[in-house]
Protein backbone atom coordinates (compact mmCIF):
# COMPACT_ATOMS: atom_id res chain seq x y z
CA UNK A 1 0.00 0.00 0.00
CA UNK A 2 1.69 3.24 -1.27
CA UNK A 3 0.90 6.66 1.52
CA UNK A 4 -0.04 9.56 -0.39
CA UNK A 5 2.79 12.76 0.24
CA UNK A 6 -0.08 13.96 1.93
CA UNK A 7 -1.12 11.46 4.58
CA UNK A 8 2.95 11.67 5.37
CA UNK A 9 2.43 15.18 5.88
CA UNK A 10 0.16 14.44 8.46
CA UNK A 11 2.18 11.52 9.66
CA UNK A 12 5.54 13.89 10.05
CA UNK A 13 3.18 16.80 11.76
CA UNK A 14 1.72 13.73 14.49
CA UNK A 15 4.79 12.80 15.36
CA UNK A 16 6.24 16.47 15.18
CA UNK A 17 8.86 15.80 12.90
CA UNK A 18 10.68 18.80 12.20
CA UNK A 19 10.80 18.44 8.16
CA UNK A 20 7.76 17.63 7.69
CA UNK A 21 6.34 20.83 10.06
CA UNK A 22 8.60 23.02 7.99
CA UNK A 23 7.58 21.45 4.74
CA UNK A 24 4.11 21.69 5.17
CA UNK A 25 4.89 25.95 6.65
CA UNK A 26 6.47 26.77 3.62
CA UNK A 27 3.85 25.13 0.80
CA UNK A 28 0.56 26.34 2.88
CA UNK A 29 1.63 29.46 4.65
CA UNK A 30 1.34 32.22 2.10
CA UNK A 31 -2.16 30.79 1.13
CA UNK A 32 -3.06 31.31 4.87
CA UNK A 33 -1.55 34.54 5.18
CA UNK A 34 -3.11 36.17 1.94
CA UNK A 35 -6.35 35.06 3.07
CA UNK A 36 -6.01 36.30 6.76
CA UNK A 37 -4.58 39.71 5.11
CA UNK A 38 -7.30 39.78 2.51
CA UNK A 39 -9.70 39.54 5.38
CA UNK A 40 -8.38 41.92 7.84
CA UNK A 41 -6.44 44.65 5.71
CA UNK A 42 -3.94 43.97 8.64
CA UNK A 43 -0.36 42.93 7.71
CA UNK A 44 0.62 42.80 11.87
CA UNK A 45 -2.91 41.10 12.83
CA UNK A 46 -2.51 38.92 9.45
CA UNK A 47 1.25 37.52 10.58
CA UNK A 48 0.00 36.81 14.07
CA UNK A 49 -3.24 35.21 13.19
CA UNK A 50 -1.07 32.64 10.36
CA UNK A 51 1.42 31.92 13.07
CA UNK A 52 -1.69 31.01 15.26
CA UNK A 53 -3.38 28.80 12.19
CA UNK A 54 0.06 26.54 12.14
CA UNK A 55 0.41 26.25 15.92
CA UNK A 56 -3.23 25.01 16.20
CA UNK A 57 -2.52 22.30 13.76
CA UNK A 58 0.19 20.62 15.57
CA UNK A 59 -1.99 20.94 18.95
CA UNK A 60 -4.86 19.23 16.71
CA UNK A 61 -2.75 16.85 15.57
CA UNK A 62 -1.33 15.62 18.69
CA UNK A 63 -4.72 15.00 19.80
CA UNK A 64 -5.78 13.39 16.97
CA UNK A 65 -8.02 15.79 15.89
CA UNK A 66 -6.37 17.47 13.28
CA UNK A 67 -7.40 17.20 9.53
CA UNK A 68 -7.64 13.93 7.96
CA UNK A 69 -7.27 14.65 4.35
CA UNK A 70 -7.68 18.36 2.63
CA UNK A 71 -4.43 19.78 5.01
CA UNK A 72 -5.55 23.19 2.80
CA UNK A 73 -8.76 23.35 3.67
CA UNK A 74 -8.65 22.77 7.42
CA UNK A 75 -5.95 25.72 7.46
CA UNK A 76 -8.43 28.16 5.64
CA UNK A 77 -11.16 27.01 8.24
CA UNK A 78 -9.38 27.06 11.14
CA UNK A 79 -8.02 31.09 10.02
CA UNK A 80 -12.00 32.12 9.26
CA UNK A 81 -12.51 30.60 12.61
CA UNK A 82 -9.40 32.47 14.66
CA UNK A 83 -10.47 35.33 12.43
CA UNK A 84 -13.74 35.72 13.49
CA UNK A 85 -13.00 35.51 17.28
CA UNK A 86 -10.13 38.06 16.83
CA UNK A 87 -13.04 40.54 15.18
CA UNK A 88 -15.06 39.88 17.91
CA UNK A 89 -12.38 41.16 20.39
CA UNK A 90 -11.51 44.04 18.06
CA UNK A 91 -15.63 45.16 18.14
CA UNK A 92 -14.95 44.80 22.20
CA UNK A 93 -11.73 46.10 22.34
CA UNK A 94 -11.34 48.47 19.37
CA UNK A 95 -7.51 49.38 18.52
CA UNK A 96 -6.52 51.69 15.87
CA UNK A 97 -3.48 50.47 13.70
CA UNK A 98 -0.36 52.08 13.00
CA UNK A 99 0.80 51.06 10.08
CA UNK A 100 -1.31 53.06 7.83
CA UNK A 101 -2.09 56.27 9.71
CA UNK A 102 2.17 56.31 11.01
CA UNK A 103 2.83 57.30 6.81
CA UNK A 104 2.80 60.79 6.20
CA UNK A 105 0.59 61.02 2.94
CA UNK A 106 2.13 64.22 1.73
CA UNK A 107 5.47 61.59 1.03
CA UNK A 108 3.29 59.10 -1.33
CA UNK A 109 2.66 59.61 -4.94
CA UNK A 110 -1.00 60.78 -5.75
CA UNK A 111 -1.65 57.33 -7.35
CA UNK A 112 -0.52 55.17 -4.27
CA UNK A 113 -2.68 57.66 -1.94
CA UNK A 114 -5.57 57.26 -4.58
CA UNK A 115 -5.04 53.49 -4.11
CA UNK A 116 -5.07 52.95 -0.51
CA UNK A 117 -7.96 55.00 0.13
CA UNK A 118 -9.96 52.96 -2.33
CA UNK A 119 -8.41 49.53 -0.49
CA UNK A 120 -9.22 51.38 2.80
CA UNK A 121 -12.90 51.70 1.63
CA UNK A 122 -13.05 48.36 0.88
CA UNK A 123 -11.81 46.95 3.84
CA UNK A 124 -14.19 49.32 5.51
CA UNK A 125 -16.87 47.97 3.92
CA UNK A 126 -15.37 44.22 4.10
CA UNK A 127 -15.39 44.68 7.46
CA UNK A 128 -19.33 44.97 7.40
CA UNK A 129 -19.69 41.96 5.71
CA UNK A 130 -20.99 38.73 7.49
CA UNK A 131 -17.91 36.13 8.31
CA UNK A 132 -19.08 33.73 6.18
CA UNK A 133 -19.72 36.40 3.41
CA UNK A 134 -15.74 37.16 4.49
CA UNK A 135 -15.20 34.20 3.90
CA UNK A 136 -16.48 33.66 0.33
CA UNK A 137 -15.02 36.09 -1.05
CA UNK A 138 -11.94 35.58 0.64
CA UNK A 139 -12.08 32.19 -1.28
CA UNK A 140 -12.72 33.19 -4.17
CA UNK A 141 -11.25 36.53 -5.07
CA UNK A 142 -7.92 36.60 -2.83
CA UNK A 143 -7.15 32.94 -3.29
CA UNK A 144 -8.79 31.90 -6.39
CA UNK A 145 -10.65 29.22 -5.42
CA UNK A 146 -13.22 28.06 -8.45
CA UNK A 147 -16.80 28.13 -7.63
CA UNK A 148 -16.71 24.15 -7.42
CA UNK A 149 -13.62 24.30 -4.53
CA UNK A 150 -15.05 27.16 -2.59
CA UNK A 151 -18.32 25.20 -2.31
CA UNK A 152 -15.92 21.81 -1.07
CA UNK A 153 -14.26 24.35 1.55
CA UNK A 154 -17.28 25.53 2.63
CA UNK A 155 -19.13 22.27 2.97
CA UNK A 156 -21.96 24.00 0.85
CA UNK A 157 -23.56 23.28 -2.60
CA UNK A 158 -22.56 25.20 -5.44
CA UNK A 159 -25.94 26.77 -5.52
CA UNK A 160 -25.55 27.76 -2.01
CA UNK A 161 -21.95 29.06 -2.75
CA UNK A 162 -24.00 31.33 -5.85
CA UNK A 163 -26.34 32.96 -3.80
CA UNK A 164 -24.25 33.85 -1.14
CA UNK A 165 -21.46 35.38 -3.16
CA UNK A 166 -23.85 36.96 -4.99
CA UNK A 167 -25.21 38.43 -1.39
CA UNK A 168 -21.75 39.00 -0.60
CA UNK A 169 -20.84 41.45 -3.50
CA UNK A 170 -24.32 43.18 -3.40
CA UNK A 171 -23.44 44.12 0.31
CA UNK A 172 -20.23 44.91 -0.39
CA UNK A 173 -21.20 47.11 -2.65
CA UNK A 174 -23.26 48.67 -0.48
CA UNK A 175 -20.87 49.09 1.73
CA UNK A 176 -18.50 50.72 -0.22
CA UNK A 177 -21.04 53.33 -0.88
CA UNK A 178 -21.95 54.02 2.57
CA UNK A 179 -18.06 53.98 3.25
CA UNK A 180 -16.54 56.64 0.61
CA UNK A 181 -16.94 60.42 0.81
CA UNK B 1 -35.62 35.02 -10.79
CA UNK B 2 -33.03 35.50 -8.29
CA UNK B 3 -31.29 31.83 -9.46
CA UNK B 4 -31.25 33.33 -12.81
CA UNK B 5 -29.67 36.09 -11.55
CA UNK B 6 -26.69 34.09 -9.63
CA UNK B 7 -25.95 31.64 -12.11
CA UNK B 8 -25.59 34.80 -14.52
CA UNK B 9 -23.28 36.21 -11.72
CA UNK B 10 -21.17 33.00 -11.86
CA UNK B 11 -21.01 32.83 -15.65
CA UNK B 12 -20.15 36.46 -16.10
CA UNK B 13 -17.33 36.24 -13.24
CA UNK B 14 -15.87 33.27 -14.97
CA UNK B 15 -16.34 35.73 -18.11
CA UNK B 16 -13.93 38.48 -16.17
CA UNK B 17 -11.29 36.18 -15.14
CA UNK B 18 -10.96 34.88 -18.74
CA UNK B 19 -9.79 38.36 -19.76
CA UNK B 20 -13.57 40.03 -20.77
CA UNK B 21 -14.58 43.08 -20.23
CA UNK B 22 -17.60 43.95 -17.88
CA UNK B 23 -19.55 44.69 -21.53
CA UNK B 24 -18.50 41.51 -23.09
CA UNK B 25 -19.50 39.53 -20.47
CA UNK B 26 -23.10 41.19 -20.02
CA UNK B 27 -24.36 40.95 -23.56
CA UNK B 28 -24.62 37.30 -22.65
CA UNK B 29 -27.71 38.80 -19.93
CA UNK B 30 -29.30 41.96 -21.40
CA UNK B 31 -31.95 41.91 -19.45
CA UNK B 32 -30.03 41.48 -15.96
CA UNK B 33 -27.47 43.92 -16.95
CA UNK B 34 -28.69 46.71 -14.74
CA UNK B 35 -28.74 44.49 -11.51
CA UNK B 36 -25.40 42.56 -12.70
CA UNK B 37 -22.88 45.76 -13.31
CA UNK B 38 -22.36 47.11 -10.41
CA UNK B 39 -21.63 43.97 -8.69
CA UNK B 40 -19.57 42.60 -11.22
CA UNK B 41 -17.67 46.06 -10.90
CA UNK B 42 -17.40 45.17 -6.95
CA UNK B 43 -15.87 42.11 -7.67
CA UNK B 44 -12.99 43.62 -9.86
CA UNK B 45 -12.39 45.91 -7.15
CA UNK B 46 -12.20 43.05 -4.91
CA UNK B 47 -10.13 41.18 -6.71
CA UNK B 48 -7.58 43.74 -6.50
CA UNK B 49 -7.19 43.07 -2.70
CA UNK B 50 -5.60 39.51 -3.00
CA UNK B 51 -2.37 38.71 -4.75
CA UNK B 52 -0.20 41.52 -3.12
CA UNK B 53 3.04 40.04 -2.34
CA UNK B 54 4.33 38.85 1.19
CA UNK B 55 6.08 41.12 3.31
CA UNK B 56 9.54 40.86 3.29
CA UNK B 57 10.96 38.40 6.52
CA UNK B 58 7.33 37.63 7.41
CA UNK B 59 7.64 33.85 6.36
CA UNK B 60 11.15 32.90 7.93
CA UNK B 61 10.05 34.76 11.06
CA UNK B 62 6.72 32.30 11.27
CA UNK B 63 8.53 29.42 10.57
CA UNK B 64 10.74 30.02 13.10
CA UNK B 65 8.17 30.76 15.67
CA UNK B 66 6.43 27.39 14.89
CA UNK B 67 9.29 24.73 15.23
CA UNK B 68 10.06 26.64 18.26
CA UNK B 69 6.82 25.60 19.42
CA UNK B 70 7.23 22.14 17.89
CA UNK B 71 10.19 21.91 19.64
CA UNK B 72 8.45 22.04 23.17
CA UNK B 73 6.02 20.28 22.30
CA UNK B 74 8.01 17.42 21.73
CA UNK B 75 9.84 18.33 25.48
CA UNK B 76 6.83 17.91 26.75
CA UNK B 77 5.78 14.82 25.49
CA UNK B 78 8.92 13.37 26.28
CA UNK B 79 8.69 14.59 29.70
CA UNK B 80 9.21 12.36 32.41
CA UNK B 81 6.88 9.83 33.78
CA UNK B 82 6.79 10.73 37.02
CA UNK B 83 4.63 13.99 35.96
CA UNK B 84 2.07 12.14 34.42
CA UNK B 85 1.76 10.02 37.72
CA UNK B 86 1.48 13.04 39.35
CA UNK B 87 -1.55 13.94 37.28
CA UNK B 88 -3.42 11.53 37.35
CA UNK B 89 -2.85 10.06 40.75
CA UNK B 90 -6.42 11.24 42.03
CA UNK B 91 -7.68 9.30 39.19
CA UNK B 92 -5.35 6.55 39.83
CA UNK B 93 -6.95 6.85 43.67
CA UNK B 94 -10.41 6.95 42.39
CA UNK B 95 -9.87 3.66 40.49
CA UNK B 96 -8.49 2.11 43.38
CA UNK B 97 -11.23 2.72 45.67
CA UNK B 98 -13.79 1.77 42.47
CA UNK B 99 -11.60 -1.92 42.56
CA UNK B 100 -11.68 -2.18 46.16
CA UNK B 101 -15.32 -1.76 46.56
CA UNK B 102 -16.14 -3.92 43.44
CA UNK B 103 -13.58 -6.43 44.97
CA UNK B 104 -16.00 -6.66 47.90
CA UNK B 105 -18.33 -8.20 46.12
CA UNK B 106 -16.14 -10.66 44.80
CA UNK B 107 -16.02 -9.22 41.41
CA UNK B 108 -12.05 -9.40 41.35
CA UNK B 109 -11.86 -12.58 42.85
CA UNK B 110 -14.08 -14.05 40.51
CA UNK B 111 -11.77 -12.27 37.60
CA UNK B 112 -8.75 -14.58 39.06
CA UNK B 113 -9.57 -17.39 36.52
CA UNK B 114 -11.16 -15.52 33.64
CA UNK B 115 -9.31 -15.79 29.88
CA UNK B 116 -8.70 -13.70 27.64
CA UNK B 117 -12.74 -13.34 25.72
CA UNK B 118 -14.21 -13.60 28.93
CA UNK B 119 -16.60 -11.40 30.31
CA UNK B 120 -14.11 -10.54 33.17
CA UNK B 121 -10.87 -10.73 31.75
CA UNK B 122 -10.88 -6.48 31.64
CA UNK B 123 -11.46 -6.61 35.39
CA UNK B 124 -8.76 -9.18 35.84
CA UNK B 125 -6.33 -7.19 34.11
CA UNK B 126 -7.43 -3.51 35.40
CA UNK B 127 -6.20 -5.11 38.68
CA UNK B 128 -3.56 -6.04 37.65
CA UNK B 129 -2.57 -2.62 36.44
CA UNK B 130 -3.12 -1.14 39.78
CA UNK B 131 -1.87 -3.67 41.99
CA UNK B 132 1.64 -2.50 38.97
CA UNK B 133 1.03 0.95 39.53
CA UNK B 134 0.95 1.17 43.64
CA UNK B 135 4.36 -1.20 43.60
CA UNK B 136 7.07 1.27 43.91
CA UNK B 137 9.62 -1.39 45.25
CA UNK B 138 11.26 -2.32 41.98
CA UNK B 139 12.14 -5.69 43.46
CA UNK B 140 8.35 -6.08 44.10
CA UNK B 141 7.74 -4.55 40.78
CA UNK B 142 9.80 -6.71 38.42
CA UNK B 143 8.36 -10.59 40.77
CA UNK B 144 4.67 -8.78 40.17
CA UNK B 145 5.46 -8.50 36.11
CA UNK B 146 7.16 -11.66 36.52
CA UNK B 147 3.84 -13.32 37.89
CA UNK B 148 1.65 -11.71 34.98
CA UNK B 149 3.40 -12.43 32.09
CA UNK B 150 3.65 -16.05 33.59
CA UNK B 151 -0.26 -15.57 33.77
CA UNK B 152 -0.72 -14.97 30.55
CA UNK B 153 1.20 -18.04 29.31
CA UNK B 154 -0.93 -20.04 31.75
CA UNK B 155 -4.38 -18.28 30.44
CA UNK B 156 -3.21 -19.28 26.35
CA UNK B 157 -2.30 -22.37 27.51
CA UNK B 158 -6.08 -22.81 28.50
CA UNK B 159 -7.23 -21.37 25.77
CA UNK B 160 -5.48 -23.75 23.78
CA UNK B 161 -5.88 -26.37 25.55
CA UNK B 162 -10.39 -25.38 25.44
CA UNK B 163 -10.24 -24.85 21.66
CA UNK B 164 -11.33 -21.41 21.63
CA UNK B 165 -10.13 -18.79 19.19
CA UNK B 166 -9.56 -15.17 21.12
CA UNK B 167 -7.11 -12.26 20.81
CA UNK B 168 -4.14 -12.26 22.97
CA UNK B 169 -0.46 -11.07 23.52
CA UNK B 170 2.13 -12.72 25.77
CA UNK B 171 6.01 -12.35 26.15
CA UNK B 172 8.46 -15.24 26.32
CA UNK B 173 11.34 -16.92 25.30
CA UNK B 174 11.60 -18.49 21.65
CA UNK B 175 13.11 -22.20 22.38
CA UNK B 176 12.80 -23.81 18.69
CA UNK B 177 11.94 -22.34 15.35
CA UNK B 178 11.14 -23.13 11.85
CA UNK B 179 10.30 -21.48 8.65
CA UNK B 180 6.38 -21.93 9.53
CA UNK B 181 6.34 -22.45 13.30
CA UNK B 182 8.10 -21.09 16.63
CA UNK B 183 8.02 -22.11 20.16
CA UNK B 184 7.77 -19.20 22.47
CA UNK B 185 8.14 -20.42 26.01
CA UNK B 186 6.38 -23.73 25.19
CA UNK B 187 3.45 -22.13 23.41
CA UNK B 188 3.51 -22.78 19.84
CA UNK B 189 3.19 -19.87 17.41
CA UNK B 190 2.62 -20.31 13.77
CA UNK B 191 4.30 -18.12 11.70
CA UNK B 192 2.48 -16.67 8.62
CA UNK B 193 2.87 -14.59 5.32
CA UNK B 194 1.26 -11.89 7.15
CA UNK B 195 3.21 -11.94 10.17
CA UNK B 196 4.73 -9.22 10.70
CA UNK B 197 8.63 -9.24 12.33
CA UNK B 198 10.00 -6.25 14.31
CA UNK B 199 12.79 -5.16 15.72
CA UNK B 200 16.20 -6.95 15.64
CA UNK B 201 16.40 -10.72 14.26
CA UNK B 202 15.32 -13.32 16.16
CA UNK B 203 16.90 -16.27 16.74
CA UNK B 204 16.54 -19.57 19.63
CA UNK B 205 16.84 -17.93 23.15
CA UNK B 206 15.41 -14.20 21.79
CA UNK B 207 12.97 -12.89 24.21
CA UNK B 208 9.98 -11.66 21.72
CA UNK B 209 6.21 -10.57 22.41
CA UNK B 210 3.86 -11.91 20.20
CA UNK B 211 0.74 -10.19 19.36
CA UNK B 212 -1.86 -13.11 17.89
CA UNK B 213 -4.80 -15.25 18.24
CA UNK B 214 -5.19 -18.56 19.61
CA UNK B 215 -6.47 -21.14 17.14
CA UNK B 216 -8.26 -23.96 16.71
CA UNK B 217 -4.86 -26.10 15.72
CA UNK B 218 -3.47 -25.66 19.15
CA UNK B 219 -1.38 -23.18 18.45
CA UNK B 220 -1.13 -19.52 18.03
CA UNK B 221 -1.17 -17.93 14.68
CA UNK B 222 1.26 -14.58 15.20
CA UNK B 223 0.06 -11.59 13.50
CA UNK B 224 2.98 -9.66 15.12
CA UNK B 225 6.20 -10.47 16.52
CA UNK B 226 8.29 -7.96 18.28
CA UNK B 227 11.86 -8.15 19.89
CA UNK B 228 11.89 -7.52 23.55
CA UNK B 229 14.18 -4.71 25.16
CA UNK B 230 16.72 -6.47 27.63
CA UNK B 231 15.72 -6.16 31.38
CA UNK B 232 12.22 -6.88 30.74
CA UNK B 233 11.04 -9.46 33.21
CA UNK B 234 9.99 -12.68 31.17
CA UNK B 235 9.33 -16.00 32.09
CA UNK B 236 12.06 -18.59 31.35
CA UNK B 237 11.03 -21.22 29.07
CA UNK B 238 10.80 -24.98 30.47
CA UNK B 239 13.53 -27.69 29.12
CA UNK B 240 11.56 -30.12 27.56
CA UNK B 241 11.77 -32.76 29.84
CA UNK B 242 10.21 -31.17 32.12
CA UNK B 243 7.08 -30.87 30.32
CA UNK B 244 6.99 -35.02 31.44
CA UNK B 245 4.95 -36.06 34.64
CA UNK B 246 7.33 -36.07 37.21
CA UNK B 247 7.79 -38.36 39.64
CA UNK B 248 10.79 -37.57 41.07
CA UNK B 249 10.38 -37.58 44.95
CA UNK B 250 13.32 -35.24 45.40
CA UNK B 251 12.91 -31.47 44.91
CA UNK B 252 15.35 -30.82 42.03
CA UNK B 253 12.67 -29.87 39.50
CA UNK B 254 11.20 -26.68 39.37
CA UNK B 255 8.30 -26.22 41.58
CA UNK B 256 5.45 -23.98 42.32
CA UNK B 257 6.38 -24.05 45.89
CA UNK B 258 7.88 -20.59 47.35
CA UNK B 259 10.57 -20.04 49.72
CA UNK B 260 8.69 -17.45 51.72
CA UNK B 261 9.63 -16.55 55.46
CA UNK B 262 7.72 -18.45 57.35
CA UNK B 263 7.35 -19.86 61.14
CA UNK B 264 6.04 -23.05 60.35
CA UNK B 265 8.29 -24.94 58.33
CA UNK B 266 8.66 -27.94 59.51
CA UNK B 267 11.11 -29.22 57.10
CA UNK B 268 13.40 -26.39 57.96
CA UNK B 269 15.87 -28.10 60.01
CA UNK B 270 17.83 -24.52 61.03
CA UNK B 271 16.30 -24.22 64.17
CA UNK B 272 15.81 -20.79 63.68
CA UNK B 273 12.57 -19.17 65.20
CA UNK B 274 12.75 -15.76 63.83
CA UNK B 275 10.21 -15.36 60.89
CA UNK B 276 12.88 -14.11 58.48
CA UNK B 277 16.28 -15.46 58.39
CA UNK B 278 15.43 -19.02 57.99
CA UNK B 279 18.06 -21.25 56.20
CA UNK B 280 16.65 -23.01 53.13
CA UNK B 281 18.39 -24.17 49.62
CA UNK B 282 16.39 -23.88 46.52
CA UNK B 283 16.90 -24.67 42.93
CA UNK B 284 15.63 -22.96 39.56
CA UNK B 285 16.63 -21.10 36.87
CA UNK B 286 18.55 -18.01 36.51
CA UNK B 287 16.31 -15.59 34.21
CA UNK B 288 18.35 -12.44 34.40
CA UNK B 289 21.12 -11.00 36.12
CA UNK B 290 21.56 -7.65 37.54
CA UNK B 291 24.51 -6.76 39.38
CA UNK B 292 23.67 -9.01 42.97
CA UNK B 293 20.12 -9.41 41.82
CA UNK B 294 19.30 -12.22 40.29
CA UNK B 295 16.04 -13.15 39.08
CA UNK B 296 15.88 -16.61 39.55
CA UNK B 297 12.23 -18.46 38.54
CA UNK B 298 10.58 -15.09 38.78
CA UNK B 299 12.12 -14.65 42.22
CA UNK B 300 14.62 -12.03 43.19
CA UNK B 301 17.39 -13.43 44.79
CA UNK B 302 20.03 -11.22 46.55
CA UNK B 303 24.08 -12.74 45.87
CA UNK B 304 25.84 -10.02 47.43
CA UNK B 305 28.25 -11.54 49.92
CA UNK B 306 27.53 -15.19 48.31
CA UNK B 307 30.28 -17.96 47.64
CA UNK B 308 29.15 -18.35 44.13
CA UNK B 309 30.62 -22.00 42.73
CA UNK B 310 30.54 -22.10 38.66
CA UNK B 311 29.97 -19.57 36.24
CA UNK B 312 26.57 -17.71 36.51
CA UNK B 313 24.31 -17.24 33.20
CA UNK B 314 20.90 -16.58 32.20
CA UNK B 315 19.19 -19.82 31.54
CA UNK B 316 21.87 -21.60 33.70
CA UNK B 317 20.26 -24.14 36.39
CA UNK B 318 21.39 -22.93 40.13
CA UNK B 319 20.92 -24.41 43.39
CA UNK B 320 21.00 -21.47 46.26
CA UNK B 321 21.40 -21.98 49.72
CA UNK B 322 20.38 -18.68 51.91
CA UNK B 323 17.33 -17.42 54.03
CA UNK B 324 14.40 -14.32 53.42
CA UNK B 325 15.39 -11.16 54.98
CA UNK B 326 13.19 -8.83 57.20
CA UNK B 327 11.87 -7.50 53.79
CA UNK B 328 11.22 -10.97 52.18
CA UNK B 329 14.30 -10.42 49.87
CA UNK B 330 15.91 -13.93 49.44
CA UNK B 331 19.65 -13.36 50.08
CA UNK B 332 21.98 -16.40 49.24
CA UNK B 333 25.00 -17.63 51.24
CA UNK B 334 25.54 -20.13 48.58
CA UNK B 335 25.16 -20.88 45.28
CA UNK B 336 25.82 -23.44 42.93
CA UNK B 337 25.73 -23.19 39.14
CA UNK B 338 24.21 -26.30 37.91
CA UNK B 339 22.94 -29.77 39.17
CA UNK B 340 25.61 -30.51 41.61
CA UNK B 341 24.32 -28.77 44.74
CA UNK B 342 20.70 -30.20 44.10
CA UNK B 343 19.86 -33.28 45.67
CA UNK B 344 16.50 -35.13 45.60
CA UNK B 345 17.34 -36.30 48.66
CA UNK B 346 17.71 -33.05 50.55
CA UNK B 347 14.94 -32.58 52.56
CA UNK B 348 15.90 -29.13 52.95
CA UNK B 349 15.73 -28.60 49.24
CA UNK B 350 13.07 -25.89 47.98
CA UNK B 351 12.48 -24.29 44.09
CA UNK B 352 11.96 -20.28 43.75
CA UNK B 353 8.76 -19.12 42.20
CA UNK B 354 6.51 -16.48 41.84
CA UNK B 355 3.15 -18.65 42.74
CA UNK B 356 1.50 -17.06 45.80
CA UNK B 357 -1.09 -19.34 45.75
CA UNK B 358 0.76 -22.14 46.66
CA UNK B 359 -0.64 -25.09 48.86
CA UNK B 360 1.86 -27.27 50.97
CA UNK B 361 -0.36 -30.24 50.74
CA UNK B 362 -1.20 -30.47 47.25
CA UNK B 363 1.89 -29.91 44.70
CA UNK B 364 -1.08 -30.31 42.01
CA UNK B 365 -0.27 -26.54 41.03
CA UNK B 366 3.16 -27.88 39.76
CA UNK B 367 3.36 -25.11 36.05
CA UNK B 368 5.98 -27.19 34.97
CA UNK B 369 4.43 -30.55 35.44
CA UNK B 370 0.32 -29.93 34.87
CA UNK B 371 -0.29 -33.63 34.83
CA UNK B 372 1.92 -34.12 37.92
CA UNK B 373 0.96 -37.14 40.11
CA UNK B 374 -0.61 -35.91 43.25
CA UNK B 375 0.89 -39.05 45.04
CA UNK B 376 4.25 -38.25 44.04
CA UNK B 377 4.74 -36.27 47.43
CA UNK B 378 7.92 -35.82 46.36
CA UNK B 379 8.66 -32.26 47.73
CA UNK B 380 7.41 -32.78 51.11
CA UNK B 381 8.91 -29.09 50.95
CA UNK B 382 8.30 -26.73 53.11
CA UNK B 383 5.70 -24.15 52.90
CA UNK B 384 6.58 -21.06 54.28
CA UNK B 385 3.37 -19.49 53.70
CA UNK B 386 1.70 -17.80 57.17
Amino acid sequence: MTISPEQRELDGLRDLDPQAIGAVYDRYYRDVYCYVRYRLGDENAAEDISSDVFVRLLEASQRGRGPQTNLKSWLLGTASHILTDHIRRSYRCPTESLSENALDPLALPVDELERRERDRSLQDAMKQLTPEQQHVLALRFGEGYSLEETAAILKKNVNAVKSLQFRALASLQRGIGEVSP
Amino acid sequence: MSERLFDALETCLQALEQGETIDAALARFPALAADLRPILETSLHARTLGGLPLPEGIQHRGRARLLQRAAEMREAKHAPRRSWLVQFRPLAVALMLVVFFLSGTGLVRASTTSLPGDNLYPVKRTWEDVRLLFTFEKVQRVNLEMEYETERLGEIGELLAEGRIEPISFSGYVTAQTDSQWTVSGIPVAITAQTVLSGEPVTVGTAVTVYGMTTLAGSVEAHSINTVPAGTPIPTPKPEDENEPDDDEGGESLQETEPRASSDNEANDSGQDSQSGEKSKVEGVIQSISGDIWIINGQSVDVNGAEIVGAPAPGATVTIEGYVDANGVFVATKVILGNSGGSGSDDNSDSLDGDSNDDKNDDSDNLDDSNNDSDSGGDDLPDHDD
